[in-house]
């Protein structure tokens, strides 16, 4: 599934990062024992579950904060556990879907970006200029 | 004053932008082929979009219910206007004078801007394509790339003009300038209009998006979301089949950065307005029905030559453009359904890459049938066709005045109004092919119009080739055309009339050979649509016939030993799925094969649309053009006495005489000696 789920983000060109946990997060000012954090230029979300087909995260949003919060951030980590990876985008959402009964539902794959001028490639248009995939692998 | 198809031709910056467009889509696209199977994914969408727009009212109704019964305010539209006064007396009943939109197609079916800038409300779009046109008073000309048709310099002159700014022409600035205005503007209402990608019938929302413009709009108080019917899906299973292809096909991404599902979003009031507009009656038709399996991705237009030539300015009804766009205004009851209609050149570029497997070109076919729009001169010619016995007397009449083609050169008038300025006609024989006397024999040769008028030579080389392999061909005496000049050039009844004196003509053999691709696909297709008579086992194109026939015999070929290239008829390749193999065999024979870039793309003829779209005509000829040079070749194979007649008669213009053009067949003569 790991694999997989590497292979399927190198193809959209975003970064993954295998770790054991997030700590390492904390070193930016995070604070990993919540849900989400931010500040100005990093910030960090958990994720619910995860599609190897797409090489997505799936993020519940309980509040519009939450939302903001995944905006302003200029490199955004979504850490996803390993047990919770599913093949499919429907797998991934039906297991966010048994975990919380949020309303909405986030899936994301990439970083906000545009090629609306002249097909050129612009990342960090209204969301974050970077995604790093943290795939917890606690062994 | 209107832009005319000579502008739209000629102007650099737009030709620019939309072959870098092209460009880019085709070479994402065919690095995700590689990992994705694109034909099963077609499949699937089609399927599932059948199943649903079948299902159209009780899906409608379901989600009627289940909204409601969630306690949201939702509306049906049965037109536009209905759609218009809704959202009307939402925002003044909120009192609400601005709202961020994010980009949805429905929202431009119904002008909802214009309507709420008439009425003092002011719409705001956030993806920053459509912001670009919203900005410089335009229409979005793409489905995915809204600003596809803008030049970066264009961009910079309006921005630092309408901002009194500064910017350099450097797209990373120019983008973050556009963001910082665009995100000052989400703090200034409480309302966020959006449309969505699909809706299940219980209720979820599904929209695709990379940008993060469209998370912002969602992030206000009052949502409100309007959503055509037939984007309604019977579960999230379906959904997520079709908002996971639906970037693969339409930018080639593996996925867009952002999926939104929600039941509701954040905001604390949703409203949702389904919109009808002519949906519900298009799903009774049985053929255009296909229309609705749609789901937007735009990758017919990346496809479409004549709307990567023009662009979608030009190419385009009153919203949609591009060969979807024909089909959608048809929809939409476009008023110049003719004039639109008729710019398809009909290559089936569009039908190779549908997501949903809608037959296009067909469907475009049917619509030229209900606006014919043809002059007296084109109608003329083209039922004079059904008349063998007459056009056979005006072969032999006109064939001594154009013994070295058809060129005018000393009538500048009749040159240019004709498309003889960039290519000339090839001579017209002294009779009709048609008239030589053979065997009789199971099999049949079917010349076509253009063998029979201009290519006897073709003619004669087959009949050598026959001999030399000891088949007995017959050739087919025709009492008419096949009828596919009148059915592609909406004579319906005309090609029904033509089509069944041809059927006649070749019902009694046991195989049927075709020179030209294009009759070859009418009688194997359209006779099938028309009439129910499947000729599809005994239709082949001849030189497709003989590569299957020599395979199982010994023969010593003498390769002409110069750099070849093989260009893909249209007809031949998406029609009949039997190019590839032709080349394949060329390439066998050849050590100098030189692969055509861009092999299967439209040589421009098109019959009588070289004529009456000539400078769109002559924009893909040069094309061609450039990509044969840029093969080095010395000889053009292909398989269709038209895209013979587009090529060598530019060639022939640009006085390229070190390149010559053949069909197949003469080619495999000569191969063999024969």
């Amino acid at each position: 599934m790991i694999e997989k789920f590497i292979e399927t983000a190198n193809l959209s060109g975003v970064e993954v990062k295998v770790v054991k946990n997030i700590n390492f997060l904390n070193e930016f000012g995070l604070n990993t024992s919540l849900d989400y954090d931010s500040n100005k230029n990093v910030g960090f979300i958990k994720a619910l579950s995860g599609a190897t087909e797409s090489a997505s995260a799936v993020i519940n949003i309980p509040k519009r904060e939450k939302l903001k919060s995944i905006l302003n951030s200029k490199t955004l980590y979504i850490s996803i556990e390993k047990a919770t990876l599913r093949s499919t985008l429907s797998e991934a959402y039906f297991l966010a879907k048994q975990k919380c009964q949020d309303e909405y539902m986030l899936f994301i794959s990439g970083e906000s970006k545009t090629a609306d001028i002249e097909k050129t490639l612009v990342s960090g248009v209204q969301g974050p200029e970077k995604i790093v995939f943290l795939l917890v692998n606690k062994g | 004053m209107k832009k005319t198809e000579e502008e739209f031709c000629n102007d650099q910056f737009l030709q620019n932008a939309l072959n870098r467009a092209e460009k880019s889509y085709f070479e994402k696209r065919r690095k995700l082929e590689k990992v994705f199977d694109f034909e099963k994914f077609k499949d699937e969408i089609r399927d599932i979009k059948e199943k649903n727009i079948k299902s159209l009212e009780e899906n409608i109704v379901f989600l009627l219910n289940n909204l409601r019964s969630r306690g949201f305010e939702v509306f049906f539209a049965k037109y536009s206007d209905e759609a218009l006064t809704y959202f009307y007396n939402i925002l003044t009943k909120k009192g609400i004078k601005k709202v961020v939109k994010s980009k949805s197609l429905t929202t431009e079916e119904i002008n909802l801007n214009s309507f709420l800038e008439k009425n003092n409300i002011t719409p705001v779009e956030t993806d920053l394509g459509e912001w670009l046109v919203q900005l410089n008073n335009e229409k979005a000309t793409h489905m995915t790339a809204p600003a596809i048709h803008m030049s970066k310099e264009k961009i910079l002159n309006f921005l630092n003009e309408k901002f009194n700014a500064n910017l350099k022409l450097d797209i990373k600035e120019m983008v973050d300038f556009c963001k910082n205005e665009i995100n000052k503007e989400f703090d200034n209402t409480n309302c966020g209009i959006f449309g969505a990608n699909v809706v299940t019938r219980d209720g979820t929302f599904f929209i695709v998006s990379n940008e993060g413009n469209i998370q912002h709009v969602l992030n206000h108080d009052i949502n409100i979301c309007i959503v055509g019917i037939d984007k309604i899906v019977e579960n999230v299973d379906d959904a997520f089949k079709i908002v996971s292809f639906l970037p693969k096909n339409a930018t080639g991404q593996v996925i867009t950065s952002w999926i939104d599902v929600f039941t509701k979003p954040p905001g604390n009031e949703f409203f949702v307005i389904l919109l009808d507009n002519n949906r519900s009656k298009i799903a009774r038709e049985e053929k255009f029905d296909k229309v609705l399996n749609c789901i937007k991705c735009g990758a017919c237009q990346m496809a479409c030559p004549v709307y990567t030539t023009v662009g979608g300015q030009l190419f385009r009804g009153e919203t949609y453009a591009g060969p979807i766009g024909v089909l959608l205004s048809y929809m939409d009851n476009y008023k110049l359904m003719n004039e639109l209609s008729f710019l398809c050149t009909g290559c089936m570029a569009c039908d190779k890459v549908c997501s949903s497997r809608i037959p296009i070109q067909s469907l475009i076919l049917e619509i030229k049938s209900k606006y014919e729009r043809n002059n007296i001169i084109k109608k003329f010619a083209i039922k004079s066709m059904k008349n063998y016995r007459l056009l056979r007397a005006l072969i032999s009449l006109a064939s001594p005045y154009f013994k070295d083609g058809i060129k005018m050169r000393r009538f500048k008038f009749l040159r240019d109004e004709f498309g003889l300025s960039f290519r000339t006609l090839p001579a017209i024989n002294k009779v009709s092919f048609d008239t030589v006397k053979t065997k009789s024999s199971k099999i049949g040769l079917f010349a076509g119009c253009s063998t029979n008028i201009f290519y006897d030579d073709v003619g004669k080389d087959l009949v050598r080739l026959s001999n030399f392999l000891n088949i007995d061909i017959e050739i087919i005496n025709q009492s008419s055309c096949c009828g596919a000049a009148a059915l592609y050039n909406g004579l319906k009844v005309e090609a029904i009339n033509q089509a069944q004196k041809t059927i006649k003509d070749i019902e009694r053999f046991e195989k049927i050979l075709f020179l030209d691709p294009h009759c070859a696909h009418m009688v194997q297709r359209d006779y099938s649509e028309l009439f129910g008579i499947d000729f599809s086992n005994r239709v082949a194109d001849a030189g497709y016939y003989f590569v299957e026939l020599l395979k199982n015999r010994k023969y010593k070929f003498i390769p002409l030993n110069k750099v070849v290239t093989y260009h893909h008829p249209c007809h031949l390749s998406r029609g009949m799925n039997q190019a590839l193999q032709i080349e394949d065999f060329i390439k066998e024979k050849e050590k100098k094969f030189s692969e055509l870039n861009e092999k299967d793309r439209c040589c421009g003829f098109a019959g009588t649309y070289s004529i009456m779209h000539k400078h769109i005509s002559n924009k893909f000829v040069q094309r061609k053009i450039d990509n044969i040079i840029k093969s080095n070749s010395e000889v053009v194979i292909t398989s269709c006495p038209g895209c013979i007649m587009q090529i060598s008669g530019a060639l022939d213009v640009m006085n390229a005489q070190n390149i010559s053009v053949i069909h197949f067949v003469s080619y495999l003569k000569n191969i063999l000696g024969a």
